[in-house]
């Protein structure tokens, strides 16, 4: 280090990371950079907390070229980008049985095949049913197969016509095998105390790899049950709740009704560009997103009170209010909303009065939004780093621009360029033209939103794990010494991988293999995954490229470079790439400095802005 | 030749209703179980000489105390896929269940 050279440091404090860039100033204006260093961020960004991280990576940052903190002339730190993001999600359908009329499950192994129809009665007062009435049995839970068996051949031998069983225990195999008449037989019952006796009920097993053909369908039911077209009309979603299964129990009771209504969902009021637009929030996410196009610029959005939409909004409100509090206490009704995404979405849910745990696939709105705070609160930050290492501290520059000019350390690229950052509650765009001006957006909607789908839509309920899906690429576990990756390739395992991911997907992780507590099959597990990243990232990535764009035309843009942690995704950056390839624009993932991948753009650009200004 | 079926091994004097259980574990699945008496003991070693006797390359030991493993011929002896040592008949089951399971490649219950 030569006289006149300056040692500084550049810090951005992350939602997540703490980024660092140490370089050396040249008396001639020149760069030279000399290390990097990252850490997780201590306590909510810009609180007082987040110092600690901060001054751990400027440390490492230091040792690691040697160099010791008094040496350092300029702390530099970011002003965060002033934006605030939260989520919700309400279901608009949903499917209730009032009366138990339906068992619509997949039992792995059902017994017997084809359709049975008869009068429900317990196998304990089968010895007393009329010989002229068909039966379908009905076995509580703790009968053994050898018992349930023989009451049937018993009762069968007596002359009466028994023609179908449902049984609580899992064991229609056993059962069936046993019976000198085959019947259709389903099993896994769980509230088998809950199906009616003396009713009516219909009983249908489809062979290995078939689905049901008569209660699946509509007027099957209406033939079975013998139904007047208004009667038929009140069963039809007990039809479609039943589509795709191997077997399925209808029973007929005379107040038996299954609705499948819509939650008055609300309108969204969306405020902006000097008029009000609503929505129905029903009318699905395309809807929503083209009435925020026609209010551009977004002012504020309000969802009608005592309504769905309201609640969801009062509620990203009241953690936005948290978020942002420093002490003097924040009025959630004093928050903008900014902008907002919309994603149509479905989560399975438990059908209310089933008998069986029965699922079915409701619609559901998605909501990202977003808020912009004009609160500097790096000035605290920036005390006590000052403070601790004895040094002159900056807070500088919008965000966007800084990132901008980090990304233009990425070989191959020259302003103008687009910077996209990927993050976790927002999508940030900013563009640096040639001259040096710099335009920045923000979208709402990044990361936590793509979780939230897949955690939903695959019906986890557990955020951990649905992180792991959306990070990891998937595999099934074919032996205890093989796995088939999720792009068909098969890798083999010296040690036996542990029986309890035998057979399953499972995400492969650096610790190994996590397995995905799920029925579905890697192909769906695979899709959700891809179509929650595309309907987010992607979605969003050109919603802010038009933003920015010359004219909101994307064929203006020259160069655009993908940073944040999204950008390390395996699959996100080939997805807008594809999208964006018809647009003529240069797109990829950012290497800062020539090494450091998509990370580090913000502390890098204030080094560089701080080396471009005249001192 | 032996037609295909799961190996099942056990001690002499093994108690008749774990056998029972295990049986009707595989029987539900609907994988076929070859039952057969032997001298020896330890549920793991049995199960694991089942799975070598085994065309479908999986065995099941019970022992004389009534202990149940479900063990795979490439698995190595000491490291069967599963042991219940100490069980109740639903735990026997299962344990048929997922001898089958290991046949079918279906996650084991």
């Amino acid at each position: 280090m030569t006289a006149g050279d300056r040692l500084v440091v550049g810090v951005d404090i992350g939602n997540s990371t703490t980024e660092v860039c140490l370089a050396v100033l040249g008396a001639d204006g020149g760069v030279r950079y000399l290390g990097t260093a990252l850490t997780r961020t201590t306590g909510v960004k810009g609180t007082p907390a987040s110092t600690e991280g901060a001054l751990t990576a400027v440390r490492r940052a230091l040792s690691d070229v040697r160099r010791r903190p008094e040496e350092l002339d300029v702390v530099l730190l970011n002003e965060a980008t002033p934006v605030i993001s939260g989520l919700a999600m309400e279901t608009i359908t949903e499917t209730v049985i009032t009366e138990s009329t339906m068992i619509g499950h997949n039992p792995a192994t059902p017994g017997g095949l084809g359709l049975g129809v008869g009068t429900t009665v317990s196998v304990a007062d089968l010895a007393e049913h009329p010989v002229d009435e068909p039966a379908v049995v009905v076995v509580p839970p703790g009968w053994d197969f050898d018992d349930v068996a023989a009451a049937v051949n018993a009762a069968v031998r007596r002359g009466l016509p028994v023609v179908a069983a449902v049984l609580a225990g899992d064991d229609a195999v056993l059962v069936s095998n046993r019976l000198d008449t085959p019947v259709p037989v389903v099993d896994e019952v769980s509230a088998v105390e809950k199906v009616p006796l003396g009713m009516r009920a219909a009983v249908e097993v489809a062979g290995p790899g078939r689905t049901i053909r008569t209660l699946s369908n509509t007027y099957g039911i209406a033939t079975v049950f013998d139904l007047d077209p208004d009667q038929t009309r009140q069963v039809s979603p007990v039809a479609r709740a039943l589509t795709g299964n191997r077997s399925a129990v209808v029973v007929r009771t005379p107040a038996g009704d299954v609705t499948d209504r819509r939650i008055p969902v609300g309108v969204l009021e969306l405020r902006g560009a000097g008029r009000t637009v609503k929505v129905d929030v029903d009318a699905g996410a395309e809807a929503i997103m083209e009435a925020l196009a026609r209010v551009q610029p977004l002012e504020d959005a309000h969802g009608e009170p005592g309504t769905h939409v309201g609640g969801m909004l009062a509620a990203v409100r009241d953690t936005m209010a948290d978020t942002m509090d420093d002490g003097e206490g924040v009025d959630p009704g004093d928050i903008a909303i900014r902008d907002v995404l919309a994603v149509d979405t479905f989560v399975p849910a438990e059908v209310r009065g089933g008998l069986a745990g029965e699922i079915a696939l409701e619609n559901a709105v998605g909501l990202a939004a977003m808020v912009r705070t004009s609160r500097s609160r790096m000035k605290a930050v920036a005390d006590r780093v000052a403070g601790a290492l004895a040094a002159t501290t900056e807070i500088g520059g919008v965000e966007g621009e800084m990132a901008a000019l980090g990304a233009l350390t990425t070989p191959g690229v020259r302003a103008p360029v687009v910077v996209v950052d990927l993050g976790g509650g927002s999508t940030d765009a900013a563009l640096l033209t040639a001259e040096g001006t710099s335009t920045a957006v923000h979208v709402a909607g990044a990361g936590e939103l793509v979780t939230k789908l897949i955690d939903s839509e695959l019906a986890l309920e557990d955020r951990e794990v649905a992180e792991l899906v959306k990070r990891w690429p998937l595999a099934k576990v074919e032996s205890f010494f093989h796995v088939r990756h999720e792009d068909g390739t098969v890798q083999f395992f010296d040690e036996p991988l542990p029986p309890h991911v035998f057979a399953r997907v499972v995400v492969l992780t650096e610790e190994g293999p996590i397995p995905i507590g799920t029925r579905h099959t890697l192909d769906h597990v695979r899709r959700v995954r891809r179509e929650a990243k595309r309907r987010v990232f992607v979605v969003n990535t050109l919603r802010a490229l038009r933003q920015v764009a010359p004219g909101g035309e994307l064929r203006q843009l020259d160069f655009v470079v993908l940073l944040g942690g999204s950008a390390l995704d395996f699959e996100i950056p080939d997805l807008i790439a594809d999208a964006l390839a018809g647009h003529g624009v240069v797109c990829g993932t950012g290497n800062v400095q020539g090494d450091q991948g998509p990370r580090n753009a913000v502390a890098t650009g204030l080094v560089a802005a701080f080396a471009a200004r005249p001192s | 030749m032996e037609k295909p079926a799961i190996v099942l091994h056990h001690a002499r004097c093994a108690p008749a209703a774990v056998l029972r259980e295990v049986a009707a574990g595989a029987e539900e699945e609907g994988v076929p179980l070859r039952v057969q008496a032997v001298s020896g003991d330890g549920e793991v070693e049995l199960g694991h000489t089942a799975a070598l006797d085994s065309r479908l390359s999986v065995g099941v030991g019970v022992s004389a105390a009534g202990g149940v493993a479900v063990h795979h011929a490439q698995l190595p002896a000491d490291r069967p896929a599963l042991s219940v040592p100490d069980g109740e008949a639903p735990d026997w089951r299962r344990a048929g269940r997922v001898a089958a399971r290991v046949v079918t490649g279906l996650p084991l219950v």
